[in-house]
This record gives C-alpha cells, sequence and structure tokens, in this order.
C-alpha cells in the first residue's frame, strides 16, 4: 500500500491521491520534503472542479511512461477541457508547479488564441471564448494600440 | 507561440497577456510574413530590441507574393519536360511586392542581435543591400537555417560568407532570382566547410554537371537535394552517384524543370539503382524519392 496524501480544494473538497501522484506537482513536492504535509495539503486558490483535472493528468503521466501514448493521450485529454475553464487549469499547474501541464495548457491556448485571432474574433469576444476578465483599462488599450500600430491594421 | 501580429493583439485583451507581450521570450520566434503589408524598419527594430538576448527565429516577408505559386519549387516533384519555346511562357520573375516598406538595409539590427540567432526565412523583400545583408549574417554564426525567396542579392557571396562564418548551416534553401552566377572556389568552399548541410535547395542557380556533382556528393550527411530550374546540367552527374548511392544517406533528388536534363542519364541512373541493391524495400525507395 502506497502513502496517500489528502489534498483539500478552496471550496473544501479532499482527494486523496497516492504520494507519487502529488510529487507530481513541485510544490507540494517540496511540503512533503519539508515534512509540512502530516494532514492535509489545502491549496487555497484551486477549485474541486480544477483540482480533479490536474489530478486526472498526474495520475495519468505517473501510471503510463510511454512518450508517443502520453502525447495522444495529452491532446485528447485538451479536448475534454471546456475552453472557458482552460486559463483556470493553466493557473493551478502554475499555482502548483506542474511544468509539463503548463506547458500543454499555455500551448493550447495559444493554438486556440492563434485561430480566434486568424478568424477575426474581437478582444471581447476572446474574453468570451477564454472566459476572462477584461482588467485592462481604455487608456491601456489605446496605449498598446499606438505602440504597435502596425498589428491592428 | 502565436506569430508576432496576433501577439500585439492578444496583448490588448487582458493583463495576463499584456505583461506576456512584454517579455523578451515572446520574441525569441518574430514571425512577421502575416503582418507584411504593414511592417517596417521601424516595427522590425523595435521587435528585435524586445527580444534581447532572446531571438532565436525570425520570418519576415510575404510568403504568398504573386506568381509564387506557380514555381515549381511550391509544386509536388514531378519528372516534368519542356521543350526550350515554353520556358518564353514562364511567369516574369517577381516583382517587389506592394506594401513591402522594408529598406534595403533591415536587416542591420541583426548585427546586435543575432548572435543565437538559428532560422532565418525571408520572402519576396525586392532588392536589399548586399553589404548591409552579408554583415548582417556575419553576426548569425549559429544559423543552422536559412531560406531567401524572391530576394533580388547576389547568392553567391552569401554562399561564401556561409562558408567561412556559419558553417554550423544545416537547412539551406535559396532562390536566386537574381541570375547570379557562383563559382567553382565557392562551390568547393562551401562543400569543405559547411559539414553539417542536410537539406539543400539551389533553384534557379547556373549550375554544371560538375558543380552539381560536388555538391550531391560533397556533403556527407546530406539527405536532401533540390536543383531544380537549373538549365547547366544534363543528368552525367548522376553516374558516379548511381555507382555509390549504397553510401551516400540521400533519401530525397529533385530536378524539376532542369531543361537540359537527358532522358538516358536518368533512366541509366535508375537502372544503376536498381542492379545496385538485392533487397527490393531499397530499391522501391529509391525509386519512391527519386526524380
Amino acid at each position: 500500500m502506497s502513502t496517500k496524501i489528502m489534498l483539500k480544494s478552496s471550496d473544501g473538497k479532499s482527494f486523496e491521491i497516492d504520494e507519487d501522484v502529488a510529487r507530481k506537482s513541485i510544490a507540494i513536492n517540496h511540503m512533503v520534503e519539508d515534512g509540512c504535509a502530516t494532514d492535509v495539503i489545502p491549496l487555497r486558490n484551486v477549485t474541486s472542479k480544477i483540482l480533479k483535472i490536474v489530478i486526472d493528468y498526474c495520475e495519468k503521466h505517473v501510471k503510463s511512461k510511454e512518450e508517443e501514448d502520453l502525447k495522444e493521450w495529452d491532446a485528447d485529454f485538451m479536448k475534454t477541457i471546456e475552453t472557458t475553464i482552460l486559463f483556470d487549469v493553466m493557473m493551478a499547474a502554475n499555482y502548483l508547479n506542474i511544468q509539463s501541464l503548463l506547458d500543454l495548457t499555455c500551448k493550447t491556448v495559444s493554438d486556440l488564441l492563434q485561430a480566434d485571432l486568424l478568424s477575426g474574433k474581437t478582444p471581447d469576444e476572446i474574453r468570451a471564448h477564454f472566459n476572462i476578465e477584461n482588467d485592462l483599462t481604455a487608456e491601456e488599450v489605446a496605449k498598446i494600440r499606438e505602440e504597435n500600430q502596425w498589428a491592428f491594421q | 507561440m502565436v506569430d508576432t501580429k496576433s501577439l500585439m493583439q492578444a496583448s490588448t485583451c487582458f493583463t495576463m497577456f499584456n505583461k506576456c507581450a512584454m517579455d523578451p521570450l515572446c520574441y525569441s520566434h518574430i514571425d512577421l510574413t502575416k503582418a507584411f503589408k504593414y511592417v517596417d524598419d521601424r516595427v522590425l527594430h523595435t521587435l528585435l530590441n524586445r527580444s534581447g538576448k532572446q531571438l532565436r527565429s525570425l520570418k519576415l516577408g510575404r510568403v504568398d507574393a504573386p506568381g509564387s505559386v506557380f514555381r515549381s519549387s511550391c509544386l509536388p516533384p514531378l519528372i516534368h519536360y519542356r521543350n526550350s519555346a515554353s520556358r518564353s511562357l514562364k511567369l516574369g520573375r517577381d516583382a517587389p511586392s506592394p506594401g513591402c516598406f522594408f529598406t534595403r538595409s533591415c536587416l542591420d539590427p541583426l548585427k546586435l542581435t543575432g548572435n543565437l540567432l538559428t532560422s532565418l526565412h525571408i520572402y519576396f523583400l525586392g532588392f536589399m543591400n548586399m553589404d548591409s545583408l552579408l554583415d548582417s549574417l556575419s553576426a548569425c554564426s549559429n544559423l543552422t537555417d536559412l531560406k531567401i525567396v524572391g530576394v533580388n542579392v547576389l547568392l553567391e557571396p552569401i554562399l561564401e560568407l556561409l562558408a567561412r562564418k556559419c558553417c554550423l548551416i544545416e537547412h539551406l534553401f535559396l532562390d536566386n532570382c537574381y541570375q547570379g552566377m557562383i563559382t567553382y572556389p565557392t562551390i568547393k568552399l562551401f562543400v569543405t566547410n559547411c559539414l553539417k548541410i542536410t537539406s539543400l535547395t539551389l533553384l534557379d542557380f547556373r549550375l554544371n554537371d560538375a558543380m552539381a556533382q560536388i555538391l550531391v556528393t560533397g556533403f556527407r550527411i546530406l539527405k536532401y537535394i533540390n536543383l531544380s530550374n537549373t538549365a547547366g546540367i544534363t543528368g552525367s552527374f548522376l553516374r558516379n552517384l548511381g555507382h555509390r548511392s549504397n553510401d551516400s544517406p540521400l533519401q530525397t533528388l529533385i530536378l524539376r524543370d532542369c531543361f537540359s536534363l537527358q532522358e538516358r542519364e536518368v533512366v541509366e541512373f535508375l537502372n544503376s539503382l536498381i542492379g545496385e541493391t538485392s533487397d527490393p524495400l531499397d530499391t522501391l525507395m529509391y525509386q519512391a524519392t527519386t526524380v
């Protein structure tokens, strides 16, 4: 029986997973090594919905060692994630320091973004697609456009 | 990574994208081929400055310039013979694309930012200042992939410079739309010094059979060579190639629109390939990949 680690999401749900799966997260790995993970590891920045996805990814990447199989699985896995929560998964991967998942989500967002831009979507439409808030002021947007006029014609 | 124009557009979506768009790493691969209508030297200079020491690849110009779709290099490989009369029907040389605002020395910033550049593709920039281009390329000693299409410059000095300053080159694609000459000493220097060439495309060069032989047999790890639109080769250089095919890593040989190519030479070459091998699969591979 392998060692288990309990993770608790920001909305209070607990996930008991194998230690080697949890250690895929460098952040959690450090906690375990430092002896900070004696009881439950609270993850205040990750909801249960997102944490489930992250755990699924880590479990697959612990169990399977076939490079080509993983690549195919990764591509299929990304297709199952709604674009509206892709950023949340990316943020979680960044927060938990899971480099391969961060790279994968960044690549997916990059490809989807490229497709959006090529099809002529406006910033508002892109924000809706990825479910992100506009935290730039009108002045900031105007400054960006002014500095990069060549890209906005 | 999105192309550079898309990167700028994305930077107006929200703060995270905007911050990303200011990171030098976002400019390690600058692709301005989708923004060819509006970029100029100032824009290029700004972007190269943003890349700092991170610049790894740069693509400039218009990939789909008018007329380019009719050039043989864009079509699937195919043995195709024309009589000399059809040459007069060829599309005229492409003029510089309307809307290309780069000056003849637009690559000058590479003298400062190019030392870690590994890939440079320039398309249909029209006339460029030769000295400026050579000085810029001189700074790119780590270049492994160079593609120059539709640029009115002499290409022999570029081959010579690659041999002297950019010996790590692996993939070279030169479209000689300026119709410059190339000499034996340059070819020999190129073959002697650029030992890592695996893929070589020299379109519209005035090569003869002896030169072609030096190129085809001189690179020890060459896998792909395309000498299409070379009017001067009859195919006699294939004789030696046919008898050393078992030792050569060459997989693809393209000789499209080589008007002087003799069918007899090609037939004998193919026969020698068949005769040299006992393994049917090897024979099939040679036949399938050699045109």
